[in-house]
């Protein structure tokens, strides 16, 4: 590796963007296969109850209607959809259809119909009779009844009970996060088909086609030989596609049926019936001396998984987890219980827990730097961790954390001092500024296994197919596979091909697009089977050629011995001859297993201003600043970065999945589910810390969810430093901003 | 909607004729942004479309001595960008340029926004308090002319039957004296639907406000005129204190409408939000400063 970097680093052009821009990308909702059906889904409009009866005469009478699935005509088999790979082990509480209803949006029934319209029209017709029960929505209650506790877990290190207890500073802050929508533009869909063979085929925008085979087979009791899952283009994802939601429906319809069915959402129906953040209720008490030194932590989160329990035990961990791995915390403990509610299901969701967990303790720091009358940066750079410090619970090394230096440079470039001692405008609009910091992680080294497989070949022309289960979800995982093998044998990106997902053809990969592995975990295994395959080369080369293998260079898609340099060739004709003369082929297929775990950090800086009189946040300045290591492809990093602050402001101050009284879900539709577009968002900054990471290919490390966690808490300093309030829930909404504002009002008059 | 058909009359006649056919499965579509989403809810499979945009007629914005007339069919976009309009009806160009997003103003229409009768609309406040007029169609080609408060009914419900047709909206021009503001608040600064909408429009002479009227939106099932608002503020000099009045008087407005809502909390709050941009847009330069909050 030289230090000229000749693909990497370079802000090149996401490999698939002229289908994306012109239109001619296929999308699951755009492909069609011969004889094809259109399938809807039927969705309980209960929170909770048993069926009683459904009579479907009336839809089945419909010309068009081909066959309607419920409980009573599917299979029975219970599954989780968040088990990604064999011998993970959680509760298995889903099935393809309910008789019991667990929440508002429970699948009752699917049609299968010769048009969309028909499939539609079947839905309503289908009349279902249910014995209510009585429902739980809210997390708290539940945790007081048996039958909706699910489990409890603690992480701990040292001894902070009792140091909380006799400690003189202890600043306690409480703080209600929400069911958030991922909302990616395209809906959940999925085609499935069955082959003559008997293997049935599901395309699908997935995260991880591997867990789409696994839960298909788990659900439908088909051997994985006859379940293939190819990823197909993704329209977003967030984590909303993580865990296989429409799959095993629309995989046991195709298979029952012997021919190809599409089912899809519309928006509706994907935020109710889908998955969502996790919501939590957080409650963290932090011992701290006068001097800001943080001498112990307590953190309680009551996590919702929601009506089922998927991810809900690991979303619960992965958070506790991320609070031993910002600052230098001796003693802290994490406890955690995990309760069922009649309410929309939790799911992985861009942060995994992160975003609840940061918001929560990120508030806490202000309030403690409030109560100390420091500057929260001062605090925080106190106790922030150093680079190749150690976790505090033993957890995979931290590698070259470089927090403190992003909080540095971020103060600098954001003006931090300045805007912070400003004097507050007296009127109705008030600015202030806030910051916070997040980390997150980089793949499941420590936790899960973390490996993949690819296979790297180069052809008679000398381009380079490489061929492995990723999986592009928007982020540029295909071309920032390229960019790594373009660099390894300095050939342009267009010589390089990227294929994705399938399980039929691709080697295995052990976890998917999740928990910000691919850069780290996948771009190490593309670097490492490019080097493979580049030794290989040289070595056949330099027996073409005779000549030692040091001796054999590599130089723009051109080969030749250093000694001749007026013989070069291209790497195809050389490729030819090894082929001719050795019978050898120039192809490598290598297993890498991550071996680190380091930690990404983010650090973000906000300008907020307050309609005192409204409530209304505008949010004017964001500046992110990331301990990213290298960045792969720059242009890339900014645009999830972008995103990502896009998706924490809706966190921060709009987004909200609620359910009335009833259970019945509130926010419908984008009408009613207010996520920021763009006359409201602010100029975002991004800054980029780039001081290498050791296991991380050229030194990178993950982006992709750490950038959405730090945004939350950080809009809600600067909503405090404006006026002075406590946000005790999120979103921070007009509604509540105002609230807060009077309370404070009274109390002051009170105090007067 | 395979079974829908699709009308397209290209006149004031053809539409007739359209009409003459009307029954309970006939619906207008005059723009489609909300009529396509409530025949999708409905799960409404059948029927007839008449499309009115098709009617150049209905897409004018003319205007005569006394009146501004503006097409049923005319969007939000061209309202907006309407100089006579933009001169005499400023509340209705403010509204119109805050409704969704520019996408949906070059489809949605003024007629279409009538007919809809949504609480929250952001067009009809400001027809309110301009005293407009709307001339309706029937099958025998009459037409009949009716202020707009008496055309809607209340949430989602007008006084129109099958037969009959929004084709006109005029807008009588009042004297130069005459202002007019609009001011919505939702959840985010644009595309949004409002919590809260106020238009206003006055008589200004010599400091002293003449005539006013007040109309409040999105505070239950149709907007309505704010007369204890109008009252307290009529024939009296503009000043501060008159600034304070306005604002408290709205408040009460607030409780008297939706007493029993959960969203009453917010909205007696924010409402003065709202009272501060009216007033001051309305008389601000009239006013010695604008007023501090605290």
């Amino acid at each position: 590796m030289t230090n000229k970097l000749k693909y990497v680093g370079k802000s090149v052009p996401m490999h698939d963007v002229m289908d994306k821009v012109t239109g001619e990308i296929k999308y699951v909702g755009d492909m069609k296969l011969p004889n094809m059906l259109y399938a809807k889904l039927l969705l309980s409009d209960i929170a909770h109850g048993v069926i009683k009866s459904i009579d479907i005469s009336k839809a089945q009478a419909l010309k068009g209607v081909v066959k309607i699935y419920t409980y009573e005509n599917t299979p029975s088999t219970s599954y989780n959809s968040h088990i990604w790979y064999d011998g993970l082990k959680a509760i298995e509480d889903e099935y393809l259809f309910s008789k019991q209803v667990r929440f508002y949006g429970d699948r009752i029934a699917a049609v299968a119909a010769e048009d969309k319209e028909t499939a539609e029209r079947a839905i309503s017709l289908i009349k279902v009779e249910y014995e209510k029960l009585p429902h739980i929505i809210s997390p708290l209650e539940a945790k007081e009844n048996p039958e909706y506790r699910i489990t409890s877990k603690e992480i701990k290190s040292g001894e902070p009970e009792n140091i909380i207890q006799t400690a003189e500073i202890v600043v306690e802050t409480a703080l209600k996060t929400q069911k958030v929508h991922h909302a990616a533009m395209e809906t959940h869909i999925c085609l499935a088909n069955k082959e003559l063979d008997g293997t049935v085929t599901i395309w699908t925008p997935c995260q991880v086609a591997f867990q789409v085979q696994l839960v298909v087979c788990t659900a439908l009791g088909l051997p994985k030989d006859k379940v293939r899952a190819i990823k197909a283009a993704m329209g977003g994802s967030f984590g909303g596609k993580g865990q296989p939601v429409l799959e095993p429906v629309c995989a046991y319809m195709a298979y029952d049926l012997g021919k190809p069915v599409k089912l899809y959402m519309d928006r509706t129906e994907c935020i109710i019936a889908t998955r969502t953040r996790t919501a939590t209720i957080g409650n963290v008490s932090t011992a701290v001396d006068a001097e800001g030194n943080i001498l112990a932590r307590d953190i309680k989160m009551l996590v919702d998984a929601g009506a089922y329990m998927t991810n809900g035990e690991a979303v619960a961990l992965a958070m506790g987890k991320k609070a031993f791995r910002l600052y230098k915390i001796q003693n802290q403990r994490y406890t955690a219980e995990v309760v069922y509610t009649n309410t929309p299901i939790g799911g992985a969701c861009r942060g995994y827990g992160s975003p609840q967990i940061h918001a929560l303790t990120e508030i806490n720091i202000d309030a403690a730097a409030r109560r100390l009358g420091m500057d929260p940066v001062k605090l925080r750079l106190k106790n922030l961790f150093q680079p190749y410090d150690k976790d505090s619970i033993g957890g995979p090394a931290l590698g070259n954390a470089r927090v403190i230096q992003c909080v540095e440079k971020g103060m600098e470039v954001f003006n931090w001092k300045e805007k912070r001692e400003r004097p507050k405008a007296i009127g109705r609009y008030v600015r202030g500024v806030g910051m916070a910091c997040a980390t997150h992680g980089n793949g499941y080294y420590g936790a899960y296994q973390d490996y993949i497989t690819m296979s790297l070949m180069m052809n008679e022309k000398g381009e380079i197919i490489l061929n492995s289960g990723i999986h592009d979800l928007g982020c540029g995982t295909v071309t920032t596979m390229k960019q790594i093998v373009s660099e390894v044998f300095d050939i342009p990106l267009d010589k390089v091909t990227a294929v994705e997902g399938d399980t039929f053809k691709s080697p295995f990969d052990s976890a998917g697009t999740q928990a910000s592995r691919v850069t780290f975990v996948c771009g190490a295994c593309a670097l490492k089977a490019a080097e493979q395959t580049r030794a290989k080369l040289v070595h056949y080369a330099s027996r073409i050629l005779g000549c030692a293998e040091e001796q054999v260079v590599l130089e723009n898609g051109m080969i030749y011995a250093s000694d001749q340099p007026d013989k070069k060739q291209a790497y195809g004709d050389m490729v030819t001859s090894i082929q001719k003369t050795l019978s050898e082929k120039v192809e490598v297929s290598c297993t890498y297993e991550s071996p680190a775990n380091p930690a990404s950090y983010a650090v973000n800086f906000v300008e907020a201003e307050v309609d005192t009189m409204t409530g209304m946040v505008r949010i004017l300045e964001v500046l992110a600043v990331h301990d990213i290591g290298k960045a792969i492809n720059p242009g890339f990093v900014e645009g999830q970065i972008q995103g990502a602050i896009q998706m924490g402001i809706g966190f921060a101050l709009s987004e909200e999945i609620s359910v009335d009284s009833g259970g019945i879900v509130k926010e419908t539709n984008l009408g009613k589910y207010h996520i920021v577009n763009a006359p409201d968002m602010p100029d975002v900054k991004v800054m980029l810390i780039e001081e290498g990471e050791e296991h991380g290919p050229y030194g990178a490390k993950s982006v992709g969810e750490v950038s959405t966690v730090a945004i939350a808490p950080a809009i809600i300093n600067a909503i405090s430093n404006a006026v002075d309030i406590d946000i005790t829930a999120l979103p921070a909404t007009p509604e509540r901003v105002l609230e807060a504002i009077k309370r404070k009002n009274i109390i002051s008059e009170v105090r007067q | 909607m395979s079974n829908m058909i699709m009308k397209t009359p290209a006149s004031i006649d053809e539409l007739v004729m359209c009409l003459k056919q009307s029954d309970d499965n006939t619906y207008l579509l005059s723009g489609g942004t909300d009529l396509i989403i409530k025949l999708r809810n409905s799960k409404i499979y059948e029927g007839t479309l008449i499309d009115l945009t098709g009617i150049d007629d209905l897409k004018q914005i003319k205007y005569n001595a006394e009146y501004i007339k503006i097409g049923a069919a005319a969007t939000f976009n061209q309202i907006t960008s309407n100089t006579m309009l933009i001169k005499h009806a400023k509340c209705l160009v403010q509204a119109s340029s805050q409704i969704g997003s520019t996408q949906i103003r070059n489809a949605a229409t003024l007629g279409g926004n009538i007919a809809n009768a949504f609480a929250g609309a952001d067009a009809i406040p400001a027809l309110i308090a301009l005293d407009a007029m709307v001339t309706i169609l029937k099958s025998d080609k009459t037409t009949y002319t009716k202020p707009i408060d008496e055309i809607i009914k209340g949430s989602r419900k007008n006084t129109l039957y099958k037969d009959e047709a929004i084709i006109e909206i005029s807008i009588p021009i009042a004297n130069d004296n005459c202002i007019s503001a609009f001011a919505k608040l939702g959840s985010r600064s644009r595309v949004t639907i409002s919590k809260l909408n106020i238009a206003a429009t006055a008589q200004v002479k010599d400091g002293t406000i003449e005539a006013v009227k007040i109309v409040l939106g999105a505070l239950g099932t149709k907007a309505f005129r704010a007369l204890s608002v109008e009252k307290a503020i009529e024939n009296k000099d503009i000043s501060e204190a008159l600034y304070t009045a306005f604002e408290n008087e709205l408040v009460k407005q607030v409780d008297e409408a939706i007493p029993n809502r959960s969203s009453l909390g917010y909205k007696r709050e924010a409402i003065r939000g709202l009272a501060e941009d009216v007033y001051f847009d309305l008389f601000g330069s009239m006013v010695r400063k604008v007023k501090c909050h605290d």
